[in-house]
């Protein structure tokens, strides 16, 4: 009888703790797909580095004086603040992703996986924009000014999302880091 | 009886105790929220980047085909309206958030998800809508309340830390001033 009593108090006691925590203990981050996002930013990433390497020869060809001089550095600049940007992230997914595995706990876990699929996502955004970049430079390089126009545009909607993608990113960042500082 | 009323007394205690742990936890839960959000945002424009990347490539690819420089536009497009429908998504979670609205919370996070699944992001299993159209003798549906015990200084304390402004900021409402930024003037 008091064994039952007590298993009911418990009983409630464990449905008034789970039905406030149900709204998001169905934690949607998979860990599992942190290893293919990793692996993906990395692929995008050396992607981006033979993309790099390519336009700096293009790079080489177009004269001094050229009117399009200007936007190429502007494109280039572009280029250079995002590979630094995707490769730190890169380096910091990786860092997330391997304490996964050593986290104390499922919630803990979880977080760095979120921490690094994010991050993650930043250093393939920051790859993909230095790809769009290195073409404007190669379109430049080969005279194809027809090209130009799309891919200005194509690199100012990108850089916007990958601006997002950073935001996003240090938006996780902070609310995980608060959940831990209390 | 006296024992079973002892042992009922301490099983409400122990319940008491948990269910006042749950303060801090609801905040987490709130807060959770807030990073899922942006975690699924994240996806979605790193896959409209991905698209615009696609896009560049296949049309400087003198071997692609009419129809696979179509397929690349088609993608960027969807990606955008993707991106634009989670923005929408986003907004309704920020109300529900200010409203401190659990089945608004739930319904717009739930939508996020389904933007997102449809994009091919794994944001893991479907899960039940909350509201919608009702029969009669339908049961209502049962919202657990995340925000039941966060204070309103804590809401005030998530909101000053620019939680949801960044979000807001981040997600369209503000996209004007991102744009600018870092568009060559």
């Amino acid at each position: 009888m008091k064994r039952k009593g007590f298993i009911v108090g418990l009983a409630v006691a464990l449905l008034g703790f789970g039905a406030t925590s149900s709204v998001v203990a169905k934690k949607s981050m998979p860990v599992d797909d942190v290893a293919s996002s990793v692996a993906s930013a990395e692929l995008r990433i050396e992607e981006a580095r033979v993309a790099i390497e390519s336009g700096k020869q293009m790079l080489a060809t177009i004269p001094e004086d050229s009117p399009m001089m200007s936007e190429v550095v502007r494109v280039v600049s572009v280029a250079s603040d995002n590979w630094k940007i995707a490769v730190e992230s890169l380096a910091g997914s990786k860092k997330s992703a391997a304490r996964i595995s050593s986290s104390s706990n499922s919630s803990v876990a979880s977080d760095f996986a979120m921490l690094a699929k994010v991050n993650a996502n930043v250093a393939s955004s920051g790859a993909q924009v230095v790809k769009i970049a290195v073409a404007y430079v190669e379109a430049v390089a080969n005279e194809e000014t027809e090209a130009l126009e799309l891919i200005d545009s194509a690199l100012v909607k990108a850089s916007a999302s990958a601006v997002r993608v950073q935001r996003s990113y240090d938006r996780v960042k902070a609310e995980i880091t608060k959940k831990y500082s209390k | 009886m006296k024992k079973h009323f002892m042992f009922s007394v301490g099983a409400a205690c122990l319940a008491a105790v948990m269910v006042a742990t749950t303060s801090v936890a609801d905040v987490d839960q709130v807060t959770s929220v807030v990073a899922e959000a942006a975690a699924i945002m994240s996806d979605l424009d790193a896959l409209a980047v991905d698209a615009q990347a696609n896009l560049v490539a296949t049309l400087g690819d003198k071997k692609a085909t009419d129809a696979e420089k179509k397929k690349a536009q088609d993608k960027v497009k969807k990606a955008n309206k993707a991106t634009l429908a989670a923005e929408g998504a986003v907004a309704r979670l920020i109300e529900a958030f200010k409203e401190k609205d659990s089945a608004g919370t739930a319904n717009a996070l739930r939508a996020l998800k389904g933007v997102a699944r449809n994009e091919g992001v794994n944001v893991g299993p479907k899960e039940k809508g909350v509201g919608g159209k009702k029969k009669a003798g339908d049961k209502k549906d049962k919202v657990p309340n995340i925000y039941a015990n966060v204070s309103d200084s804590d809401m005030k304390l998530i909101v000053a830390q620019g939680n949801f402004d960044a979000l807001v900021a981040a997600t369209g409402s503000n996209l004007s001033v991102i744009d600018s930024s870092i568009t060559p003037k």
